[in-house]
């Protein structure tokens, strides 16, 4: 049984200390001034009882104003070592989303394309082909360059790699047709510094195509889906509801023209909690507080179990589509 | 202790070799690309031989991550590239051919000489 954590000061499991390991490269230091947007205490809500040596609080729970370096420390340390395992994926590299997102997109072959968080870089790469030139940016050095690798590999030339976060673009105003992020936004430090970052690098009627994690309007199942995806990932900084993503985008003069939510593909427990490199004893808890989930809980989130095992569980996803205005 | 002797000898000639190689390797890759022109467009030769350089097309949209503005792409004497903001100094370095822009790596890298206003 680990021993459970303070969640800043308190003994860190090997896990979350490897976690909060700050990358080799580049020292993260605090540099965003805006706190991240008001996150909804998750302790709320009624979430199924845990025992107390279950308790996993993650950091980036509080809202602090050094948050954001925090998370972005933390998000860079989780994806540096399993580059590699998100550009094998196969949720990542052909998800049903990507297809749709290319299709929302309404692509003429003249666009420019800023792919935010590219990760292991199949936004950047579907989109390539028919698009003028895509910009794939990502946080984490790794990320980039495993993506780079996997691109021209595939015989394509006309994508440009950058590093920067998704919070501070370091691109001239009015300089792309189309802004993609997907599987992304959930790991933001500050959701609100990007969607602004976006709209000021968007052209007039540009559109911004988001697929991601979405979050539950009923509180309870939200926290419940929060506290899973957290746990195999304390890099998941939150899953936001349709409703807040159209009042974030609202405000930065966006109109979404298209969205939609769905129940994702089912998570094949095994793989899903081994992409991470989720700890065993981490995962035998995670794995026993899904057993113990209520039923309303089991039946929603899909849980499927055999012999004391858990299979799969389903989470809920979406895509957002939003314009900006001509003027 | 002719054991030592020799080994010292053989330590030096091979430190000796090591030395002359990189100082020649250095020396041809400071004259090997094609120099930077002041100007940031994405008009500079930068795709010669093996290296890898940042494509025009984001060359040219390319602004410094904090103030927004034009960032300059130069040439240091060791042949590494930056890009440059000459408004407050801030130098990105380019690593690999990707430009590395975040702020914090920007004023970590800051010469004031590069300020023209």
């Amino acid at each position: 049984m680990v021993a459970s954590p303070g969640p800043v000061n308190g003994r860190a499991t090997p896990h979350e200390a490897r976690l909060r390991g700050l990358p080799r490269r580049s020292p993260v230091r605090p540099v965003r001034r805006r706190r991240p947007m008001r996150q909804r205490p998750v302790t709320r809500h009624r979430v199924p009882p845990v025992s107390e040596n279950e308790q996993r609080k993650s950091y980036v729970m509080q809202s602090q104003p050094d948050d954001t370096a925090k998370i972005q420390a933390c998000v860079q340390s989780r994806f540096a070592p399993v580059a590699e395992a998100y550009v094998t994926s196969a949720t990542h590299a052909q998800g049903a989303d990507l297809s749709h997102m290319l299709a929302l997109a309404a692509l003429c072959g003249s666009e420019q394309v800023l792919d935010v968080a590219t990760g292991g870089g199949h936004t950047a790469l579907a989109f390539a082909p028919l698009v003028h030139h895509v910009i794939a940016s990502d946080l984490t050095w790794q990320m980039l360059t495993t993506a780079r690798q996997h691109i021209t590999a595939q015989g394509i030339t006309n994508v440009g790699y950058c590093r920067a976060p998704a919070e501070c673009l370091p691109f001239a105003a009015a300089s792309f047709d189309r802004v993609t992020c997907r599987l992304a936004a959930h790991h933001f430090a500050d959701i609100q510094a990007f969607v602004r970052e976006a709209a000021h690098v968007m052209r007039p009627d540009a559109l911004l195509l988001i697929a991601d994690h979405i979050g539950l309007d009923d509180p309870d199942l939200d926290a419940f889906m929060d506290r899973f995806e957290r746990w195999r990932d304390p890099s998941h900084v939150r899953a936001y509801t349709l409703a807040e993503w159209s009042s974030m985008l609202t405000s930065v003069g966006l109109a979404i023209e298209h969205s939609e939510q769905r129940m994702g593909e089912p998570y094949e427990f095994t793989s899903w909690t081994a992409r991470m490199r989720m700890p065993d004893a981490e995962r035998t808890n995670l794995e026993r507080w899904l057993l113990e989930a209520p039923a309303p809980y089991r039946a929603f989130f899909d849980i499927i179990d055999a012999n004391g095992r858990i299979i799969s569980l389903r989470s809920r996803f979406g895509i957002i589509m939003a314009r900006k205005s001509s003027r | 202790m002719k054991g030592f002797l020799k080994f010292l000898v053989l330590a030096t000639v091979v430190g000796a070799v090591i030395f002359f190689v990189l100082r020649r390797f250095r020396q041809d890759s400071v004259f090997d690309p094609a120099p930077v022109s002041g100007s940031a467009g994405g008009n500079s030769n930068l795709n010669s031989g093996q290296r890898r350089s940042i494509s025009p097309e984001l060359l040219e949209i390319l602004a410094d991550p904090a103030d927004k503005g034009p960032v300059e792409l130069l040439r240091d004497a060791d042949g590494k590239e930056w890009l440059v903001n000459r408004r407050n100094g801030y130098r990105y370095p380019v690593e690999d051919g990707i430009p590395i822009m975040l702020i914090e790596e920007g004023e970590k890298y800051k010469d004031e000489s590069l300020i023209t206003s």
